[in-house]
Parts: C-alpha cells; structure tokens; sequence
C-alpha cells in the first residue's frame, strides 16, 4: 500500500528554523516571512486528537507497520510556501522545508518519500530548487498548493514542469491555505471553515482544465499531476463537460489532440481522501467505473489529520480487487517510478 | 477505454484500418484528401440555375423527406445532409467558418478555409466537402456528388 497523504509538521524537537538559509534568518525575524493566511481555523485542531507523537520511528510503527504501509509521501506545511509575500524569502523556506524533510524523514526510513516545495511565483529558483534536490531518490514530486496567481497551465510555470519532467517527478497539489489572496472560491469568500474545506474541489477543477485546455501535456508528455485531497466526485463531470466542449470549441485550442478525458487519464490523479461518502456503495463503485479509478486514483489516509481515512474500512468490502490493488499500490507506483511488484 | 478504441470497428465509410493514427490528424487527412462522396444511385435532382447560389452562398433544399444543403465554396458546388448526428440540429443553418488544424502549444494554423460547417446549436464543425467532423475519428455527415449540367443547373446526384 502506498499512502500518498501523510502531514508532519516542525516541532521543538524537529525544528525548521536551523534549515533556513543563513543569509535570510534576518529577514526571517523581520517577519518577511508573513503570508496573508485565509483566516478559516477547524475550531476542533486539525489533527486527530490520538495523534502519536512526531517522530519519524513513532509514525512509522504507528502508522506503516500497522497498516502494511510500503510507502508515504509527505506533504510538509511548505507546500503553502508560495503564498508567502516576499518572493525571495518564499524561495529561501522552500529550501527549509526541503532539507528539514531530507534530514529529519527522508533519512529515518527509507519508506518516507518526500515532496519538494518550490515557490511558484518565480518559476526559474523553483525549477533550480527542484533540480538541487530532485535527484534524491526518496524526493518524488513537487508540491504546492491548490491556490496560485495564475492557473497552472500557464506557460509561466513551464520551467518547473521541464524540471518535473526531467527528473521524472510528478507535480502535486495539496490543499494549504486556499483563500490567502483571492477567494478560494470564484464568486467570493465562504463564512466558515466548514464552507471553505467543503468548496476547495473548485480549485482543483479550474486547475485541472487549465492544465488541459492550455496543452501542457502536449508540452510536457511526461508529466504526471497529482491533486491530492480534493475529491474525485467532481472528475467524470469535468471530464464529459470538457469532452462535450471540444466537440464544439476544438478549434480554439487546436494543440489539443485528443478528447480532455484522455489527458485526464493519462495525466491526472486524484487521491481518495476525504472518501466521497455516497449514500450506497454501489454508487462509489459506479463513480470509480466513471472516473476510470483503475488508472486515476490513488490511496491516502491523510494521516494524522482530524478527516483522517482508515485503510480498512475505507472502500466497500464487494470491491473489485484487482481494483483495489490499483487504488492502494500499482496507480500511485506507476507516477512515482516506484517497484510496481511490490505489492503488500 | 479511449475514445479511438470506443469507436474502432465502426465502419463509417472511411474505414478503420490506420487504427493507430491519432484521431484528430485521421479527420483532417481525410479532409485534405477527399474521397469520392458516398454511393450515387444514379437519380439525378436538379436543384437551381448555378447562378442563384453565388460564391460563400447555400440553398437548403428538400427532396422527400431529404433535407440538403447546397453550396458555392470558390465555384465548386457541394450537397451536404441537412441533419447534424449529434442532436439533430438543422446543421445547415450553421455559419461557414474556417477551423485550425491541429498543431503545437501556442501555434495557430488556420486550415480549411470556408468549407467548414459549425452546427448551429452546439457548434460542432464539420467540413463541408468530405462531411468529416472535425473532432473525433469517425463521426461524419452525408455529402452528394454534384454537377453543373449544359444547361447551366446544378445538379444533385442521389
């Protein structure tokens, strides 16, 4: 089992701020590192409250050992780091975040894999900082948040999807933050935490069809992108939609070559985490037909985090296993250059 | 499934065998090699005097039950089905418009100049002398032979 969702955080005994760059913890205590932060805070703490304690030996018995975890991928708090105001300084943390992985997880057991954060807002130090340390063979994606300045597909951030493509990692979003400096939804600010958490596949559609329609997989064919944490109930909607909207409009992004749905498929993963919890589990086994699950999702527990998905109990008991398999293992191996015969 | 395997094995006329050429390079291939129209049964329709449908003009004919859209593109006269395989539009109350060719990211490359139909409904294209829809492998809507007799008429081979 591969578990594309796993959250550490510094803490005094992992600290992060020995990993910045000498030459910015001046700017660092000036607060040059503030970022705008969308002001929404679960009101119950957003890791669940039997959390075992941070540390990579304790995680990993915890949370590996007792589910047959193979592999976790981190997803460190960096991944907001391009929210950050100051560019400079945005870049410098990403740094941080990566070296503090490298050192602390990466080097504790070979099951950790990491997410290098880059700052998205200056797209050449992103793609120098994910060819510094992107040849780590545990580091196997680049991570950001849902949130951005421009839409993804924009040929402004090519030079961190040639980086990506080189160095064969995929470019994942993480939800972090969303609503720091526009509304994380189109049309305005929700009112609750509640509101905002339940709303956040909006970005993930936007961003997934700006990927499409702009033909950055036309660009770059060996780029994977991973929207982590965001649902997948939205995914066969967006994938007729776009289908039927090529028939009509193909002639306005005529590097397109295929139907959306195909790129979607050969391109895009989407993780099971917050399951959708539909009302029978023939309906979740009818959206997994749907969205094409055998190549388009992939497991996540989120761990430790309050929505949290338990391995388990996570999909219905009649389930097709050769699917499951997918889900849990050979979907996200695949993206991630791992050992696709490795199964648990 | 992809869409070229949903649809092989279809015989649409044009057949399936370069299965492997990417779907939409298949439909401007054959849209730059126009294969002779379907079948004519030998009954020939006269429809106007060639001089009532000028150059970029249509007339939208109805034979029986056959609804047909005949036009003018640069002196060369086409017949095309009236009805769009989609929703069943009247498709040849579209505009006459040119597409872009498949290409590279940020290029634009103007291709089939005034000889592509756009549905009036959901505008999907289709060119007007093979009547190849311009957005998938197979899809296609049936185009007639035409000719200008001695006499000056056009004329609709059915």
């Amino acid at each position: 089992m591969i578990d594309c969702d796993i959250h550490p955080f510094a803490t005094e005994e992992f600290p992060i701020a020995p990993h910045i760059p000498e030459n910015f913890r001046q700017a660092v205590s000036q607060g040059q590192s503030s970022a705008p932060g969308h002001g929404y805070q679960n009101p119950f703490g957003v890791n669940r409250r039997d959390m075992p304690k941070v540390h990579p030996e304790i995680w990993a018995k915890e949370h590996f050992d007792r589910y047959g975890i193979i592999y976790g991928v981190l997803q460190p708090p960096g991944l907001s780091i391009s929210l950050t105001q100051n560019i400079d300084v945005g870049c410098a943390l990403a740094k941080a975040w990566n070296d503090w992985q490298r050192e602390n997880w990466l080097a504790a057991d070979k099951r950790y894999l990491g997410s290098i954060c880059v700052n998205m807002n200056d797209p050449a130090q992103a793609a120098a900082e994910i060819r510094r340390v992107g040849e780590h063979p545990q580091f196997v994606q680049v991570v950001t948040t849902g949130e951005s300045t421009l839409l993804y597909g924009n040929r402004f951030y090519y030079p961190i999807y040639e980086a990506c493509a080189e160095l064969g990692l995929a470019f994942a979003m993480h939800p972090g933050n969303e609503g720091s400096r526009t509304p994380s939804t189109p049309v305005g600010m929700p009112s609750s935490y509640f509101e905002w958490h339940a709303t956040l596949p909006l970005t993930y559609m936007a961003q997934c069809a700006s990927f499409i329609c702009e033909g950055v997989f036309e660009k770059f064919p060996a780029l994977k992108v991973l929207l982590v944490e965001g649902g997948f109930g939205w995914l066969p909607h967006l994938m007729w939609r776009m289908d039927k909207d090529f028939k009509s409009l193909r002639s306005t992004t005529p590097w397109l070559k295929r139907l959306p749905s195909e790129y979607v498929q050969d391109h895009i993963r989407v993780t099971t985490q917050p399951i959708e919890e539909t009302e029978t589990s023939e309906q979740l086994i009818q959206l997994f037909g749907m969205m094409h699950a055998e190549k388009t999702l992939c497991f996540a527990s989120d761990f430790p985090h309050w929505d949290f998905d338990n391995p388990r109990r996570v999909f219905p008991a009649r389930m097709d296993e050769q699917l499951k398999e997918r889900i849990f293992y050979r979907n996200a191996a695949e993206v991630y250059h791992l050992e696709v015969d490795k199964i648990e | 499934m992809t869409f070229t395997e949903k649809f092989s094995g279809i015989n649409n006329g044009f057949g399936v065998e370069n299965a492997n050429e990417a779907t939409l390079d298949y439909a401007f291939n054959i849209a730059n090699n126009p294969q002779p129209p379907i079948a004519k049964r030998g009954k020939e329709i006269v429809i106007c005097a060639a001089d009532e449908i000028p150059i970029g003009g249509k007339r939208i004919v109805e034979i029986g039950n056959l609804s047909l859209g005949v036009y003018n593109i640069k002196g060369e006269f086409y017949a095309i089905k009236n009805l769009c395989p989609h929703a069943g539009a009247a498709l040849c109350e579209g505009h006459i418009q040119t597409t872009h060719r498949p290409g590279e990211v940020g290029e634009f490359h103007p291709a089939l100049a005034g000889r592509v139909l756009r549905c009036p409904w959901h505008g999907w294209e289709f060119d007007i002398v093979t009547g190849k829809g311009l957005y998938d492998r197979n899809s296609r809507v049936a185009v007639y032979q035409t000719k200008v007799d001695e006499a000056g008429n056009v004329i609709v081979l059915l």
